[in-house]
């Protein structure tokens, strides 16, 4: 089977529902065959941008282009795009191969092939033998199946999911997600997912494209994102790292020292210096820390326990720092319980911190994600 | 509940269905009465109203007017009620609410009314005389409400998603009407339908208006021997509209019953 995958360009695209709903000014790009995931709170855009990219929402102003064609005002079901819905809406009144037939019927397929064609989706996604059932009497698992086997089977250029799984159990959703990724490497597919869930972007996406109140905040290969954020929003949003607020001071090739806490640490830094005086946000990952007792490590910064929460494998220490009142999470193998209050010492590994870019981090963001 | 609340619950049930069975109980019983009038209770068994019901010419001419109406009815209802419920849900009319009020209005004002203002508009404004198809006209008027309320409903409960995906694999609009949405309200559109047809089958006071002669719907025909002959053909027929009316109830609880929680989806 040959399947062309398409490329995906968005220039500028706005959609608004009154003054402050809606996406502005997105512009993003989608190789043949790469699968980029939209991330965001609820209400950031993501499922909006999605249904303009199907046609079934018109931007007020910007182009999309598929393959270098302009298909900003072609109709939906004349784009050739493949869309899985969250309520995955199969047809309720035909069996499942009826409604895997159903793009290709509305082609122009004749029967023998259309059928054939509906055999191996259904076989692909492993439902071969519930081809004369009806959608109701299959499970959400399966009709997240039928729901991907019919957007398939009409050969689209690029595939679209919009939260595909937000209505499965956590283990179902773990083996769904592998099983797409595994497909749309196998069959080269361009997607675009949509989903709040971090670990479904992590588990499906080449990319990831963080977007907050119909903005892009940032995009980067998925792992880099993780590993990497560059903006504050970024890190809060996922929640793996922390951010201190400090104060830069002079630089040198390759580093910058930052008044921080109540003391001044040295930041691997590139590119161009901030003018000593400005303010910076510093962003470390959880795990580069460590907790000491106050006279193990005297150099460390002073800090209590505010308290401790035992997670899947790991422990999550939160500590206030006496300097600043700014609180800090450390990720530890799982430990024996501390009292809430201990005076301890905390050790930075500030060669593993970087500067965020952008504006630093504001209450209005620390409101908004807590 | 404690035990004694569960037995009094039961025992207002039955007598609530007991009052409102019973009359129609005695209607069947006559029915089978072998007295040439009506007597309760009958003194003997027997078929023979039953085998006057299907000798009489009369009857048998509205019975077959009645349902000519009512499915004339029921056709022009399902044309112009349908249409009337998608432009209600989808198109966004200036005074929605009032136009929804004003569909629904037949049901809610009083038969008689409804009656005498289209007599009065057949007579004055169209300027001729009741006919075959005033008639129909004026039973469409009292079906229409029931297919826009349950077409209605239906597409409020039918989940958009299911037309976006059939856009977005390419069906254009006629097939995504065809081949999605009204198979998705079917059930409940063919329910309203059978609702309509009932209430125009049965309907007196619009049909006694609107009556011409040698057109009398089965109702009306009932209504006129009731008021001047004691003959238990007439419990025989009305009978048989009892057991119409069970088979037609029958046949909603297939329509609508499975098919509900299909049409609203997830």
């Amino acid at each position: 089977m040959t399947r062309a995958a398409g490329q995906l360009e968005l220039e500028g695209v706005t959609r608004t529902f009154g003054p402050a709903a809606g996406v502005f000014d997105i512009g993003l790009s989608v190789s043949p065959g790469e699968c980029v995931c939209l991330l965001g709170p609820s209400g950031c855009g993501k499922t909006t941008l999605l249904r303009l990219v199907a046609g079934l929402l018109q931007p007020d102003a910007g182009r999309i282009l598929l393959d270098g064609a302009d298909i900003t005002h072609t109709a939906p079901h004349a784009r050739g795009v493949g869309f899985v819905f969250q309520t995955w809406a199969l047809f309720p009144h035909m069996s499942v191969r009826r409604n895997v037939e159903f793009g290709l019927a509305a082609r122009g397929v004749p029967q023998p092939q259309r059928g054939r064609q509906a055999r191996r989706m259904l076989d692909m996604v492993g439902l071969g033998a519930y081809a004369e059932r009806r959608p109701r009497q299959l499970s959400g698992g399966q009709q997240q199946r039928v729901a991907l086997a019919r957007a398939l089977a009409i050969n689209p250029r690029l595939l679209l999911l919009d939260e595909p799984m937000s209505s499965l159990d956590f283990a179902l959703r773990v083996e769904l997600r592998r099983d797409l990724r595994r497909l749309q490497q196998e069959l080269a597919l361009t997607a675009l997912y949509v989903t709040h869930d971090y670990g479904e972007a992590l588990a499906v996406a080449d990319r990831t494209v963080l977007l907050h109140t119909g903005r892009i905040v940032e995009e980067q290969a998925t792992t880099a994102l993780f590993a990497r954020p560059r903006t504050a929003y970024g890190a809060r949003f996922l929640g793996l790292h922390n951010l201190l607020a400090g104060t830069a001071e002079q630089g040198s090739p390759g580093s910058l020292l930052v008044r921080v806490a109540g003391t001044t640490a040295r930041i691997p830094h590139a590119g161009p210096l901030p003018p000593v005086g400005a303010p910076v946000t510093l962003c470390f990952d959880q795990w580069a820390t460590s907790l000491h007792a106050p006279d193990a490590a005297p150099e460390g910064l002073p800090c209590r326990l505010a308290h401790s929460v035992a997670e899947h494998g790991t422990t999550r220490l939160v500590v206030r720092l006496d300097a600043s009142q700014e609180m800090i999470t450390i990720r530890v193998p799982r430990t024996e319980s501390i009292v809430e209050g201990t005076v301890l010492r905390l050790i930075i590994d500030w060669s593993d911190a970087w500067v965020l870019e952008g504006a630093p981090i504001s209450e209005q963001f620390s409101e908004e994600l807590t | 509940m404690s035990h004694t609340g569960r037995w009094i619950g039961r025992i207002y049930v039955l007598a609530v269905a007991g009052f409102s069975v019973s009359p129609l109980l005695i209607v069947i019983v006559l029915s089978f009465g072998a007295d040439d009038f009506v007597v309760f209770p009958p003194t003997g068994f027997s078929l023979r109203w039953y085998g006057a019901l299907l000798r009489d010419g009369e009857l048998a001419r509205s019975l077959a007017l009645s349902v000519e109406v009512a499915a004339a009815a029921a056709v022009i209802g399902l044309f112009a009620g349908v249409p009337a419920a998608l432009a209600l849900d989808r198109a966004r009319l200036p005074g929605r609410g009032i136009l929804q009020a004003i569909a629904l209005s037949p049901l809610l004002l009083p038969e008689v009314l409804i009656g005498l203002a289209l007599l009065q508009f057949i007579l004055s404004t169209l300027e001729t005389s009741p006919s075959f198809l005033t008639l129909v006209a004026a039973h469409a008027v009292l079906v229409f409400p029931f297919i826009v309320q349950f077409a209605g409903a239906a597409l409020v409960g039918l989940n958009l998603e299911i037309e976006d995906a059939a856009r977005t694999l390419g069906a254009h609009p006629g097939r995504l009407f065809a081949q999605v949405t009204l198979p998705a309200i079917a059930p409940s559109v063919a329910a309203g339908a059978l609702f309509g047809f009932i209430f125009s089958f049965d309907n007196v006071a619009i049909s006694l208006f609107l009556a011409s002669p040698g057109a009398t719907t089965l109702p009306v025909t009932l209504y006129e021997r009731a008021t001047y002959s004691n003959d238990p053909s007439l419990a025989a027929a009305a009978a048989t509209l009892i057991y119409l009316g069970l088979g037609a109830a029958v046949l909603l609880r297939r329509f609508s019953g499975p098919a509900v929680p299909a049409t609203v989806g997830q």
